[in-house]
């Protein structure tokens, strides 16, 4: 919302300076976007007399001027043909910048004629198009006058944000009514004259509209205007609403956007005798169509109001007049729209047409219900004043009223909520600056609210009110008192989802954030049951990632071109799918590939394979608390992961994580070339291992006796996995066998094809005193013979 | 009878030795079975019991310091040998060293562990939701109905074909509120980090973002504890304690009275320094809970109130990290993820350890 200082100072009666004004308005919830004061821009340009005027020796249309300014007197070469000896016209001086042609003035000659500064249009002062000559000024005006005085381009402009519920500041006069309870000054009062009618309307308004929907259109007032002169607005309403951002288009339609700022109060004026018959509020009909004033012909539907007479439509309600009966400069007679509407159904209309404009800004933001009585005074005044002509009675549908009830406030919470203690006078004395009536009954006050406040509901708005006009800065800070029972910060969902961050990080992955979307055709590369954005930013970000690996995957390539090629990185956030719980899992995703270290002189030159992966994983999740000797490995069927390089890891029923190799097809879809493993940890399933606490640990077992190591080396079968070995030996006696180690595997050429050689290494632990040799023994031969017969391996000698 | 060896003789030969087998040979002539010590030590029994006492004491006092000479100058050999050995071993000790990537925390996250630490030192708990949110969380619980205005102050991203009621990716964390106040009784005092999305996306703005949201319900809270949280959280989170500040009224659908706070910053060269100098951030939302959002979420406002916040993440980073551009966030640059990342041991504890 934009206006002037001047244009504020209309309603308001202050002796405060722009800046207080500003701050004020900042603090009482009308935040200052921006002030803008040109008379900074236009201090160069002055008034200067021309002394002499004559032609230019070497061209027909310049001509020679000698001007006389307050910086002395200069030649200067123009080329206007109202350049004359004797009058007045602004000066602007060398060096100085030229606002509408965005110029910095130079020193030149001009055909061989020295030119120090310039005498400038209204063009090239940005003010308007005209550049058919100088400007001149009134001779009233003396050398050296300031241009941005005469031309009231001195008043600051200030850009206002206002929240959606202040529809009352809208409007200028809201914004000094504010600012007036805020203490800055009086608001002046608003008077509108009472203008005589001459004559009988010879139009009328209808409405028609069901007993139940009599709030989409509550009632619609107006008059008849006969014999005016549309001409151009004066020069002051031009410049108001050119500063606001408006073009200044003819002195009724300037109207009609004047009061719309001033007393946010819409109005649409119709060329009279453009109407045929009566004008009618109704909801369209399906189908019928309506050339807005936009001049875009809309396609209307039965849920929208319209204005219509008895061959077409003239306007959609609440919206936009008609471009067929709109007001040109040949306009002689003119009849006056001031209706109420739903807001909802303003908006819907808007939203549906996609059409915005300042009076459905204001519309679906709630107007004054009352002014479609003082709306109808406002632009009589104005239109007989600007444009002459008379006017008829007023003319209006039946108004249906909505009852606001007055309601009670409890002058204590401003206490009980608002921390702070104001006196009920002080309250009272806030809210009737305001616009309320208040009638005070012990500490209760009822209140009638404004009919320009639709946002005061109940007494949490009231509070608001008071507080805001007090202010906000008296709202005191205090230590926090925090003498209430500690409660766990992160619950043990929440503890896999924060803290495995810091555990992968550790292992050399840098954590990345990806979108939660994704492309389509990708994501339906590895998925069923995808979820669909309706409106996504663009084809590629249209789908809820199934999955985080494509998109973690389109890191290797960008990153190809700064020089990486090697690469560990992860994310922790959500997949999704129909078939989740609230349609999502939290899960940590990484992938790594190329070198495991820094490619330089000491290089191991390793690549990332499978089981540096694994390591990776096994470690995060035993630092997840994982109890990761009991997992269960089972086979991925999915297009993620190589179905003999991967697995899924369990506990019992509990799907732990999914890791391996990426799937050629996957990698070849993404166009990456290298092989890439990955892993991916279901968060969500880890929250029941963390509950540990440190005291909770069980307490050290300082074993004295002396461990005693043996090593085997089996031939087994290919297929027979090393897990089962090891958790074969581990249960011939839990307590004993300590630890096994596979410290060898081979295959190849010295055995037979369909043989491995895997040499374990057992740590036995002495229970209750060293072991004699043949308990060695003993445990040694349950070991090969369990082997032996489990797997019917032999043992390598 | 006297000693026949002169001690000072003995330990100045032993001194000079330069090589074990010398040494060997020269503890031999003393030490040995046949050496002169154990000689000595023979003759010891032809004195008398007086005599053979003093002299005893001699000989085991010179054999004792000759032990100790021989281990000396053993050592002392063998110092030698080393500082001549290592005379010549030198290595190029500007050759570089393997720095493999250490892996590192992305800026968001870091900015999230340091808002849930400082408000759980506040006694604050840690809450999340679902992203796919229900219409009724994100919108209807919080006052904000169908087709009211405040409606376009956030552009919804709609899921395609649910059945029943309609879904959307949640605007901000604020539904979070709801499922916390229909699940939990009061007192509730939660902080909601999260994914939050709206439709827009450009220079200043990306489809997904992070969003903190706090919520306090109890029985006694006020704008009073409001502020102060506030206040306390962003003097602790820019390490500022004379934080330059503003909160002015403002408007939120599910808060009366709503407030918005910004804090004081200036710019140089392009660098923005904050928390003093006469321009203004926007850096969050706030106010006392809505009673008509406790009702809906089946709180009864006569009995209890309370108050809630919220805040953009990326713009807390930003300003914290000195991190320009809000889309590098999202983009996978390793170079920008090495730069801007956290170590994993970067806890941000006062204490800095």
């Amino acid at each position: 919302m934009k206006f002037t200082l001047s244009w504020l100072n209309d309603h308001l009666e202050t002796k405060s300076d722009l800046n207080s004004i500003a701050e004020t308005l900042t603090k009482i919830g009308l935040e200052v976007e921006s002030v803008e004061d040109k008379s900074e821009a236009y201090k160069n340009f002055t008034v200067g007399k021309v002394l002499k005027a004559e032609k230019h020796p070497d061209a027909d249309k310049l001509k020679v001027c000698e001007v006389e300014t307050i910086l002395g007197k200069f030649q200067v070469v123009c080329g206007a043909p109202n350049a004359r000896a004797g009058m007045l016209g602004i000066f602007a001086p060398e060096n100085s910048f030229i606002p509408g042609t965005e110029l910095h003035l130079k020193k030149s000659k001009i055909r061989g004629i020295e030119s120090c500064g310039m005498l400038v249009s209204e063009r090239e002062m940005g003010i308007s198009d005209e550049h058919d000559g100088i400007i001149e000024i009134d001779q009233k005006f003396k050398i050296g006058d300031k241009f941005a005085e005469i031309f009231n381009l001195d008043d600051p402009i200030i850009d206002i944000n206002i929240t959606p519920n202040r529809s009352d500041c809208l409007s200028v006069r809201g914004i000094a009514r504010d600012l007036a309870a805020a203490g800055l000054g009086k608001l002046k009062k608003l008077g509108f004259k009472n203008i005589k009618n001459t004559f009988k309307s010879p139009l009328k308004w209808e409405k028609n509209f069901k007993k139940d929907q009599l709030n989409i259109c509550p009632g619609v007032s107006g008059r008849y205007f006969k014999n005016v002169k549309n001409d151009l607005s004066p020069k002051w309403l031009q410049q108001r609403l050119t500063a606001i951002g408006l073009r200044p288009i003819s002195k009724l339609v300037d109207i009609t956007n004047y009061i719309t700022h001033d007393l946010g109060r819409p109005l649409h004026v119709y060329d009279a005798d453009k109407i045929s018959g009566n004008l009618k509020m109704r909801y369209a009909e399906n189908g019928e169509r309506c050339l807005a004033l936009n001049e875009v012909e809309y396609d209307c539907s039965d849920q929208m109001v319209v204005i219509s007479d008895d061959k077409e439509l003239h306007g959609i309600g609440g919206v936009m007049g008609g471009l067929n009966s709109g007001c040109s400069l040949e306009t002689k007679n003119v009849f006056l729209e001031v209706a109420l509407f739903d807001p909802i159904s303003v908006t819907k209309t808007g939203r549906k047409l996609n059409l915005q404009s300042d009076a459905r800004y204001r519309f679906e933001r709630g107007i004054d219900s009352e002014s479609i009585y003082w709306g109808v005074e406002a632009a009589s005044q104005m239109i007989t004043e600007l444009c002459g002509g008379e006017c008829s009675e007023i003319v209006s549908t039946e108004i249906y009223k909505e009852n606001f009830e007055d309601f009670y406030f409890d002058t204590d919470k401003i206490l009980s909520y608002g921390g702070i203690k104001i006196s009920i006078d002080e309250q009272i004395k806030i809210l009737e600056s305001l616009g309320f009536k208040c009638l005070k009954n012990e500490n209760k006050l009822k209140l009638t609210v404004p009919t320009y406040r639709p946002d005061i509901v109940g007494e949490a708005d009231i509070v608001e009110e008071i507080l805001r006009i007090y202010s906000f800065d008296k709202i005191p800070v205090h230590r926090l008192n925090l003498d209430e029972e500690k409660k766990d910060i992160l619950n043990s969902n929440l503890k896999p989802y924060y803290k495995s961050r810091r555990f992968i990080a550790k292992h050399g992955y840098s954590e990345v954030v990806t979108w939660s979307f994704m492309d389509k055709l990708k994501a339906s590369i590895i998925a069923s049951d995808l979820i669909n954005i309706e409106n996504p930013i663009s084809e590629d970000l249209s789908i809820m990632r199934p999955s985080n690996f494509p998109n973690l995957l389109e890191s290797i390539n960008q990153n190809k071109a700064r020089m990486c090629l090697s690469g560990k990185i992860f994310e922790i956030g959500p997949n999704f799918s129909k078939s989740f719980e609230n349609y999502q899992k939290n899960v940590a995703t990484a992938i790594a590939y190329g070198l495991v270290d820094e490619d330089n002189w000491l290089s191991s030159k390793k690549n990332v394979d499978f089981y540096s992966l694994k390591t990776d994983l096994f470690q995060v999740l035993k630092e997840l608390n994982v109890p990761i000797e009991n997992l269960i490995y089972e086979d991925i069927n999915n297009n993620i992961f190589h179905p003999g390089k991967s697995s899924l890891i369990k506990l019992g029923n509990n799907p732990i994580a999914n890791f391996g190799e990426l799937h050629p097809i996957l990698l070849k879809t993404m166009d990456v070339e290298n092989e890439v493993f990955g892993f991916e940890i279901f968060l969500d399933n880890l929250s029941q291992f963390q509950n540990k606490k440190p005291s909770t640990k069980k307490s050290f077992d300082n074993n004295p006796y002396q461990m005693v190591e043996r090593d085997f080396a089996f031939l087994f079968n290919k297929d027979i996995k090393a897990n089962e070995i090891i958790n074969k030996i581990k249960k011939i006696d839990k307590k004993i066998i300590n630890k096994v180690t596979i410290f060898d595997l081979y295959e190849g050429d010295k055995l037979p094809k369909d043989k491995k050689s895997i040499a374990l290494r057992v740590l036995l632990q002495p229970q209750e005193k060293t072991f004699t040799d043949q308990e060695i023994e003993n445990i040694s031969s349950k070991i090969i013979d369990s082997i032996k017969t489990g797997f019917d391996a032999t043992l390598r000698q | 009878m006297t000693l026949t060896v002169d001690q000072d003789i003995i330990l100045k030969k032993i001194n000079k030795i330069s090589s074990h087998q010398e040494l060997e040979k020269l503890r031999l002539e003393y030490l040995g079975k046949k050496g002169l010590i154990p000689q000595e030590m023979k003759l010891l029994s032809t004195l008398s019991i007086d005599e053979k006492k003093i002299k005893g004491q001699e000989l085991n006092l010179l054999k004792q310091s000759i032990e100790n000479a021989v281990k000396n100058q053993k050592s002392h050999i063998e110092n030698t040998e080393i500082n001549k050995r290592i005379q010549n071993e030198k290595i190029d000790v500007t050759l570089s060293p393997n720095l493999s990537n250490q892996g590192s925390i992305h800026p968001i996250t870091q900015s999230i562990f340091n808002i849930i630490n400082i408000f759980g030192n506040l006694n604050f708990s840690v809450e999340s939701g679902p992203d796919i949110e229900t219409d009724f969380n994100n919108f209807t619980a919080l006052n904000i109905p169908a087709h009211h205005p405040a409606r376009e102050m956030q552009d919804t991203f709609y899921i395609e074909n649910k059945e029943g009621e309609k879904h959307v990716l949640r605007t901000h964390t604020s539904p979070v509120q709801v499922r916390t106040m229909i699940e939990k009784k009061p007192p509730i005092r939660i902080i909601v980090p999260g994914r939050t999305y709206r439709s827009d996306s450009d220079i200043t703005h990306t489809p997904m973002f992070h969003q903190v949201e706090g919520l306090v319900v109890d029985e006694k809270s006020t704008m009073v504890d409001l502020k102060s949280t506030l206040v306390e959280f962003l003097k602790t989170y820019f390490e500022i304690e004379n934080l330059k500040y503003r909160f002015r009224p403002s408007y939120f659908p599910f808060t009366e009275p709503s407030a918005e706070m910004d804090v004081a910053y200036t710019k140089k060269d392009n660098v923005i320094k904050i928390g003093e100098g006469d321009e203004w951030l926007e850096i969050l939302g706030c106010g006392m809970v809505n009673p008509k959002v406790l009702e809906n979420c089946k709180i009864d406002s006569t009995k209890y109130q309370g108050f809630a916040f919220g805040m953009g993440i990326e713009r807390l980073s930003m300003l914290k990290y000195g991190i320009p551009d809000l889309r590098s966030f999202f983009e996978l640059n390793y170079k920008w993820l090495e730069h801007y990342g956290f170590s994993v041991f970067d806890i941000n504890s006062k204490s800095d350890i």
